[in-house]
């Protein structure tokens, strides 16, 4: 362990870093922080109640509690965790633009369009079609992907997170439109903004879980090519990889991640920066050595920006998407000052 | 050429000098140009030639005021730089930069009118001189046939005329042109050399950056050779362009011959030294 | 002068021994003439059409002051006052637009965009879902604006090159407003979250009549300082090198415009709630009659204010008698031109 700790903190380049360590130690972190999130919570029931509810023997409060409310929270947590993190990345690296994130480049905004058109349509929060979300990420995400391929602005960061920002502005003002004209859509919709993980069946989760895990597969199956890609598509092309294939496989990913984690929490904005942002800073910008440390370091700052989520107001809640939104700005703000935007090659 | 001729009255400035004293630049904490005190002869072409990342462009860029010294001074005619008011330094000493941007669909002619700016103000939008000045422009350059053509509509070589003759319209004793030629094909380069040229003879002094050392050999009639921010040779370009001096800047070997008709040095059998 | 620039005149003037030029473009003079003979035309319009038709010859009587005292009432104390918003809040924001544009020479960056009318909204909402702040909606709207705008060039540093820190800033300033925004609306009683509805989408309805003047004061002083710099904003598209060659300081010339841009934003957003999408296709217009030569500042004004007064004008009839906010209006006719910007592909053009 000794020598792990050394490895981390030895003065190297990141892209220099063992990778096994590093992740260990994140995983470490990780296993920390979902207990955490399962043994503290706003509500009466402490951490020792949950502890020894967890180990079997707690009171019929805390089973509830714990297996009704923190378990399937947690879950959710992890879930939407691994997908935004992973998605940031696979954008990020796709886009080659340490700033393409979901929340910014409109693909969430895409999501709760879409969500908002299921509501007018009669489907409800709990019930609502999780297909709904994914179409409109995938659109989202094809949207933006084509507009800034087309005006070439996947050099220039700052103008392709502009696109982005156009195009969720123009998504907003829709769905405040369609919003005007069913109220109780507008009401249900209103929670369902704020973006959180309390609350969640674990209904919901089973039913993305597999698109989640289809998404996974796709990206194993493209991480080597697109670490190629890195390298400019006509490389990738000389190195025997179909550069439009690889492309439209990563759409779909970053389509079904967003969409499922979406469809479960609502937006919550600037993960997709944070995590892969963390993760570079570890690992170096590999895009497969970051994925990997995408996987623990996703769910911990999520889990860890609801626990706060919990212990800030309490006895109410803060919604996780106004944290995440506020955690999120100054890194998006670091990211740019640094005196070169970072080349992820 | 053909253009003197067509030049209506000649529009000498008086003389300028431009030197710096112990001049030192500096990317954040890396130092790029050290100590540096050097004279750029008035009424002379002078280039500074170097390796890639030898300090040649930030040197210009110093020199131009754009990027602010850590220490020492660049001098006009004695003063510091940074004592004068920006403006007056303008109609003094005008930058040709290596990457420009131009406004949409402007033309040639309303280019070269910004060229003006630093003569304006705001209750003096326009005085007799503005008019003769863009003409005097427009000839020199070469481009009244091209005056009311959008740039973008030009070709590279005549682009570069343009923004060229924006800075003879700027009426400065003093011009300072980072790598003029760098994206043109020969025969561009010739026509933009060829413009400096005569702009040199009616007693602008220019100082300029330029990498191909034949062209600066032939077009200047000094030369500063640049190294790791330092300057190790300056001179005339036959005294400049030795082997052991390519071997330095470079680390070539050549044949050095002199040219039948200009008398300057012209590098062959170019090779990587051993 | 003349024999170059045949556009252009040269007006001088001899103040005691100084002898004052100034440079006038005739061919702006006459595009803004028609513009604002335009605007008119479709502010007699917007003053006919309503529960009550009044034609426009009347109309136009009203406003001298002649006419029955039943119309007068009716445009000048009902009608006049939300056209004229209309207008200045228009001028406005196609104003504050095409200045940011210019400064980050990219048609995308509006200030609507970048974030502070989110901010400005955050604060309204604020205001209307009642956390304990004694400031009406519009005050906090501007409050808001003044904000974002202090915590972005705080936070950026300035304006950064091509503006690009403060954008970035903004945007990051922008997205935790939204947050904050949908936060305050989940919180209340879904009738106090309708009240603050139209303050999300932008309208002109039920504005504190007050204001308008002020906002009119505002958007012509505006309109003035531009005029006047024009000549200094025009050089933000080349590349700062060159404008400091030329004598000027770049960081100096793009803190005025970015500040003279968002202060037009705050009272715009405080007046009508955000309506972005006028900071978007207001100055394009005007680009597009100006056939993209020079810094159209003044036409893009008279532009926005013709787009906010038409699109009103249309979220009044459309669906009469229900009244469509005209930030709706305008997101609906704005978008499809909008994902045209996106999508298009650019020809060379520095913006």
């Amino acid at each position: 362990m000794q020598r792990f700790i050394n490895d981390i903190f030895r003065e190297q380049a990141p892209s220099q870093r063992a990778l096994l360590p590093c992740f260990i130690v994140c995983s470490g972190l990780f296993v920390l922080v979902t207990l955490s999130s399962m043994l503290i919570g706003a509500g009466e029931v402490g951490a020792t109640d949950a502890l020894s509810a967890l180990v079997g023997l707690g009171n019929d409060e805390a089973n509830f509690i714990l297996f009704e409310l923190r378990i399937p929270r947690t879950l959710t947590g992890i879930f939407v965790g691994i997908a935004l993190g992973l998605s940031g990345a696979l954008m990020q690296s796709l886009a080659r633009n340490p700033l393409a994130e979901p929340g910014l480049l409109g693909v969430s905004a895409g999501a709760s369009f879409s969500v908002a058109v299921a509501l007018i349509f009669g489907a409800s929060i709990a019930t609502l079609t999780i297909g709904m979300a994914q179409l409109g990420a995938l659109l989202g995400c094809l949207f933006v992907t084509a507009a800034a391929r087309m005006q070439g602005q996947f050099k220039d960061p700052v103008r392709l997170v502009l696109a982005g920002a156009a195009l969720s502005s123009l998504l907003t003002a829709l769905t405040s439109i369609l919003l005007m004209f069913d109220e109780r859509a507008a009401d249900e919709i209103r929670f369902w903004v704020t973006g959180s993980i309390a609350g969640r069946s674990m209904d919901n989760l089973l039913l993305v879980l597999p698109y989640g895990l289809v998404a996974l597969i796709i990206t194993l199956y493209v991480s080597k090519p697109l670490a190629s890609m890195a390298l400019g598509e006509k490389v990738a092309l000389g190195l025997g990889h179909n550069p439009k294939v690889i492309r439209y496989l990563v759409i779909l990913a970053v389509a079904l991640l967003v969409g499922s984690a979406t469809a479960v929490a609502g937006p919550i904005v600037f993960v997709g920066l944070v995590v892969p942002f963390a993760a570079r800073a570890i690992v170096g910008a590999d895009i497969r050595r970051t994925m990997i440390i995408c996987i623990p370091i996703g769910p911990s700052l999520l889990l860890f920006a609801d626990i706060f989520t919990r212990l800030i107001a309490r006895p109410s809640e803060m919604p996780l998407g106004v944290l995440t939104a506020i955690i999120g700005a100054p890194i998006l703000l670091m990211i740019v000052r640094a005196k070169r935007l970072p080349t992820l090659s | 050429m053909t253009r003197s001729s067509t030049h209506h009255s000649s529009r000498v400035q008086p003389l300028s000098s431009l030197s710096t004293e112990h001049l030192k630049l500096a990317h954040g904490a890396r130092d790029i140009v050290h100590d540096l005190t050097v004279h750029f002869p008035e009424g002379k072409v002078t280039s500074i030639v170097g390796p890639n990342g030898c300090g040649k462009s930030t040197l210009l860029n110093g020199l131009a005021r754009i990027h602010k010294p850590t220490a020492g001074d660049v001098k006009i005619d004695g003063k510091d730089i940074h004592s004068i008011a920006s403006k007056k330094v303008a109609q003094k000493l005008a930058l040709l930069p290596q990457e420009t941007l131009a406004p949409d669909g402007i033309t040639v002619k309303e280019l070269i009118r910004f060229g003006r700016h630093p003569h304006q103000g705001l209750l003096k939008q326009w005085g007799m001189n503005d008019a003769d000045a863009i003409k005097f422009a427009l000839n020199s350059a070469n481009l009244s046939d091209l005056a009311d053509r959008p740039l973008d509509t030009l070709s590279g070589g005549q682009r570069q005329r343009a923004w060229i003759a924006m800075c003879i319209a700027q009426e400065t004793p003093l011009l300072l042109l980072d790598e003029p030629t760098s994206a043109l094909d020969l025969g561009h380069q010739i026509e933009v050399f060829d413009l400096i040229r005569d702009l040199s003879s009616e007693g602008k002094s220019v100082v300029m950056v330029v990498h191909d050392i034949t062209m600066a050999a032939r077009y200047s009639d000094h030369l500063i050779a640049m190294k790791g921010g330092n300057i190790i040779a300056t001179g005339s370009p036959k005294d400049v362009i030795t082997q052991p001096l390519l071997k330095e800047l470079y680390g070539i070997q050549c044949d050095l011959f002199e040219d039948p008709k200009t008398g300057t040095p012209i590098l062959l059998n170019v090779q990587r030294a051993s | 002068m003349n024999h170059f620039f045949p556009h252009y005149q040269t007006t001088a003037w001899k103040i005691g021994s100084r002898q004052l030029n100034v440079v006038i473009e005739s061919d702006a003079v006459i595009r803004n003439l028609i513009l604002t003979v335009l605007l008119l035309g479709s502010g007699i319009l917007s003053l006919s059409i309503g529960t009550v038709y009044v034609s426009p010859d009347q109309v136009i009587k009203a406003l001298l002051g002649e006419g029955d005292s039943m119309t007068q009432f009716l445009i000048n104390d009902l009608r006049l006052n939300r056209i004229l918003a209309g207008i200045y809040t228009g001028a406005a924001f196609s104003l504050a637009g095409c200045l940011m544009q210019n400064v980050a020479r990219n048609r995308l960056a509006t200030p609507g965009i970048i974030g502070i009318d989110n901010a400005a909204m955050a604060f309204a909402v604020a205001s209307v879902v009642g956390i304990g702040i004694s400031l009406s909606p519009s005050h906090m709207a501007l409050v808001g604006a003044a904000t974002a705008t202090a915590l972005a060039f705080a936070i950026g540093g300035g304006s950064g090159t091509r503006g690009y820190r403060f954008i970035v800033a903004g945007l990051g300033i922008g997205a935790v407003s939204g947050a904050v925004s949908q936060l305050l609306l989940s919180q209340v009683h879904i009738d106090v979250a309708n009240a603050a509805y139209p303050w999300t989408v932008g309208s002109l309805s039920g504005r504190d009549e007050e204001q308008v003047p002020w906002m009119g004061f505002i958007t012509l002083l505006a309109v003035i300082a531009c005029i006047i710099l024009t000549r200094y904003f025009r050089l933000l598209s080349f590349a700062d090198s060159v404008i400091i060659t030329l004598g000027q300081k770049p960081n100096q010339i793009r803190f005025l415009a970015v500040v003279i841009s968002v202060t037009l934003t705050g009272f715009a957003v405080a007046m009508s709630g955000p309506i972005g999408l006028i900071a978007l296709v207001g100055p394009e217009m005007a680009r597009t009659f100006a056939k993209h030569k020079g810094l159209p500042l003044v036409s893009s004004a008279i532009c926005g204010a013709i787009l906010m007064v038409l699109a009103d004008l249309v979220g009044r009839t459309i669906l009469s008698p229900i009244e469509l906010p005209v930030g709706i209006v305008t997101a609906v006719v704005g978008g499809p031109y909008l994902i045209w910007i996106l999508i298009r592909k650019p020809k060379q053009s520095s913006l």
